[in-house]
C-alpha cells in the first residue's frame, strides 16, 4: 500500500515499473485468503497461485487465524455470516494488509461484508461487540480482491505479455468467470463488467492462448447448491459442459475451486448422472495456465497432475 | 439458539433423477412422450446447444435436460390460494430483518429475475418471482416447508437484472433464516455448522490432504475449531 518511495525521493526505478516495462516488487504486499476448499481440495491451485506470485514478486502473507469466510453459513443466519467475514477481514486489518482470495466465493463473501461494515453504523457496532472477545476489531479498512483482479489490476496483461517463456499459441479454451467474480457489480466497485465480462479473456489472451465467447459465458456452475440438491447443480453444470462439447476448446479455464469442483472433479459424475458420453475436458485454474506460460514445472510448480480430467496430454508438445 | 436439521431433506447424494433416467433409459424418448411430457412439467429444448452423435444416431433429435419434482418435500402448490387466514405481515418482518431486503415492496412482478435465473433455467419450479409473491401474500408456512428455498445457487442474476433494485438473493437469505429458526435448516448446513467448530473449516481433516499437501511442500492448517466455536455463539448459532 502506500505510493512508491522511490519516485518520492525522485529516484529513477530500476525494474522500470514506472515506464510500464517491468513492473514494481517493492510494497506488493498481500494477506493470502485461502478458504476452507482450495487447501483441501483443490491444493494445485494454491500451489500454482504460489509460485505465479513468487515468479511475479508480490509477496504473499499466510496469516493462520483465518478461517472459514462464512458464505455458506448465511443461509442460516446472515448476520453470522458476516461476522465470520468480519472475523477475517480484521485479522488481515491487524498487520495492515489488503486481502488477495482464490475462491470466487470468498472474495464476495468478504467483500461484501466489508461493503456493509462501512455503510451501516449499527451493524458494524454489533460485529465490534462480538468480536471484542476475540480482541479484534474490524473498520473494514482494506479492500479484498480475487487474485485474478490483482493480476489485471496491478500487474496488468500488459506487463504479463512481456514475460512469456512458453510459447502456448494454438491452444484454444473456454473461460468461465464464476458469478461471485463480478458480481454484485457494486460491491466490487464497477470492476469488469457482469453481462459482458473482458478481464479474464484479456489475462488469458496474455498467455498467448486464444479465449472463445460461447452461449453460456455467463451460466452459473451450480457449485453453491450442490449441498442441498445435486440434481440442480449437476444440470447447471451440465448445461455449459454440453455447450462446449462442440466448440472445440482444448481446456476450460477457470479462477474459482468451486467451479473447478462441478467442471472438474464432478465432471465425469455429471456425464453420467445426465446420461451423456463423457466430455474428457480437462479444467485449468487461470495460475496454472499463467504459470505455464511463465516457464513453470507442471507437476512440481503447478501440480497439473493433479487435476481432473488430465489435462497432462496437452503437454505433449513441449516434449 | 440451535438450529434443528430438517428430517431427510438436503442429502442431495440419496436422490435420483428420475424422470430424466426414465427418459433416456426408453432410448428413444419419441417425440410423443416428450409431449406428453410437457404437457406437466415446463422443459428446456436444447437443440441449438446440444447436437450430441450418440444420441443422434438414436434417432433423437432433440434432447432435453430437465428436472422432475424433486423427490422429497413438497412442491409449491398449483392450487387457488386462499388468502384469509395467511400472515400480511410476514413481507413487513422479512423487510425489516435486513437493510439489504427493504426494497421488497417495489416489484412489479415483471419476471426478469425468474427469466435470468439459472436454476429456473433447468428447474422450471423453482421460481423467484413465485416466490417473492408467496412473500407478499403471507405464505409463510409454504416457505418453510418447501426444499426449494434452499435450491438459490447464489449467482444473484436476479438482483443483477433487477429494474427495481429487488435484491432477491437478499430477501431469499431471510426466509431461509426465518425457516432456520423455525426448524426447518437442511441438515447439510447444519453438519457444516458442526464442522466449523471442530475444525474452522467446512469439511472435515483427513489424513489423505494432509499428506498431499505435504508432498506438495505446503504449509499446514492450522485448526481453528475453538475460535469458530467463540466467534458462532457470539453470534447466537
Ligand atoms: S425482476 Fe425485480 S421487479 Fe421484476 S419480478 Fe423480479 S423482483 Fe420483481
Ligand atoms: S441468486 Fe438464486 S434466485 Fe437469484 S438468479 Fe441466482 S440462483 Fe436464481
Amino acid at each position: 500500500m502506500g505510493g512508491c518511495i522511490l519516485a518520492a525521493r525522485g529516484i529513477e526505478c530500476p525494474a522500470g515499473a514506472a515506464q510500464g516495462v517491468g513492473f514494481c516488487r517493492m510494497g506488493k504486499k498481500y494477506a493470502l485468503f485461502l478458504g476452507c476448499t482450495t487447501p483441501i481440495k483443490v491444493p494445485q491451485y494454491e500451489l500454482a497461485a504460489r509460485w505465479i506470485a513468487r515468479r511475479l514478486g508480490l509477496e504473499l502473507v499466510d496469516l493462520d487465524d483465518m478461517a472459514c469466510c462464512g458464505s455458506n453459513q448465511i443461509n442460516l443466519d446472515l448476520k453470522a455470516g458476516l461476522l465470520m467475514a468480519a472475523m477475517n477481514l480484521a485479522v488481515a486489518e491487524n498487520h495492515g494488509l489488503e486481502m488477495v482470495a482464490l475462491c470466487n466465493g470468498c472474495t464476495g463473501a468478504l467483500a461484501e461484508a466489508r461493503e456493509q461494515i462501512i455503510n451501516n453504523e449499527g451493524l458494524k457496532d454489533w460485529i465490534n461487540r462480538k468480536l471484542s472477545p476475540l480482541g479484534l476489531i474490524c473498520q473494514g479498512k482494506y479492500p479484498v480482491r480475487h487474485l485474478s483482479r490483482v493480476l489485471y489490476e496491478d500487474i496488468g496483461p500488459g506487463r504479463l505479455k512481456k514475460m512469456l517463456r512458453r510459447d502456448l499459441s494454438g491452444f484454444k479454451t473456454a473461460p468461465h468467470y464464476g458469478c461471485h467474480y463480478l458480481k454484485p457489480k457494486a460491491v466490487y466497485g464497477g470492476f469488469d463488467e457482469p453481462e459482458n465480462p473482458k478481464t479474464l479473456h484479456q489475462l488469458i489472451a496474455a498467455t498467448g492462448v486464444s479465449a472463445i465467447d460461447y452461449e453460456t459465458l455467463l451460466l452459473c456452475c451450480g457449485g453453491k447448491t450442490l449441498p442441498n440438491s445435486q440434481e440442480v447443480a449437476f444440470s447447471l453444470a451440465g448445461l455449459k459442459l454440453e455447450n462446449l462439447r462442440d466448440k472445440r476448446v482444448d481446456f476450460i479455464t477457470l479462477q474459482c475451486n468451486t467451479c473447478y469442483i462441478m467442471y472438474g472433479l464432478n465432471q465425469n459424475n455429471i456425464a453420467q448422472k445426465l446420461g451423456l458420453p463423457p466430455y474428457d475436458l480437462p479444467v485449468l485454474l487461470y495460475p496454472q495456465l499463467l504459470g505455464l506460460a511463465l516457464g513453470a514445472d507442471p507437476v512440481a510448480d503447478l501440480g497439473l497432475h493433479l487435476n481432473t480430467p488430465s489435462p497432462l496430454r496437452l503437454l505433449e508438445r513441449f516434449y | 439458539m440451535a438450529l434443528l436439521a430438517k428430517g431427510a431433506a438436503g442429502k442431495g447424494e440419496s436422490r435420483s433423477f428420475p424422470c430424466l433416467t426414465a427418459l433416456l433409459a426408453k432410448g428413444a424418448a419419441d417425440t410423443q412422450s416428450i409431449k406428453n411430457y410437457s404437457k406437466r412439467y415446463n422443459y428446456i429444448k436444447l437443440k441449438d446447444i446440444i447436437k450430441d452423435k450418440k444420441y443422434n444416431q438414436r434417432n433423437i433429435k432433440e434432447k432435453i435436460i430437465m428436472l422432475s419434482e424433486p423427490s422429497s418435500g413438497e412442491p409449491l402448490s398449483d392450487l387457488p390460494i386462499k388468502v384469509s387466514g395467511l400472515d400480511r405481515n410476514f413481507r413487513f418482518k422479512v423487510a425489516a430483518s435486513y437493510p439489504l431486503a427493504q426494497e421488497l415492496n417495489a416489484c412489479l412482478t415483471c419476471g426478469t429475475c425468474s427469466a435470468g435465473c439459472p436454476v429456473h433455467r433447468v428447474f422450471p419450479e423453482y421460481d423467484p418471482m413465485k416466490m417473492l409473491r408467496m412473500i407478499h401474500l403471507g405464505m409463510q408456512e409454504e416457505l418453510f416447508h418447501s426444499d426449494y428455498i434452499w435450491y438459490c445457487a447464489t449467482c444473484r442474476t436476479c438482483e443483477q437484472r433487477c429494474p427495481q433494485g429487488v435484491k432477491f438473493f437478499d430477501i431469499l437469505n431471510v426466509v431461509k433464516n426465518l425457516a432456520a429458526q423455525a426448524g426447518y435448516a437442511p441438515s447439510a448446513w447444519i453438519s457444516q455448522l458442526e464442522q466449523l467448530r471442530q475444525t474452522g473449516a467446512v469439511f472435515p481433516t483427513e489424513d489423505t490432504w494432509v499428506a498431499r499437501r505435504r508432498e506438495l511442500s505446503l504449509r499446514p492448517l492450522k485448526n481453528n475449531g475453538e475460535r469458530m466455536s467463540r466467534l458462532l455463539s457470539e453470534a447466537g448459532l
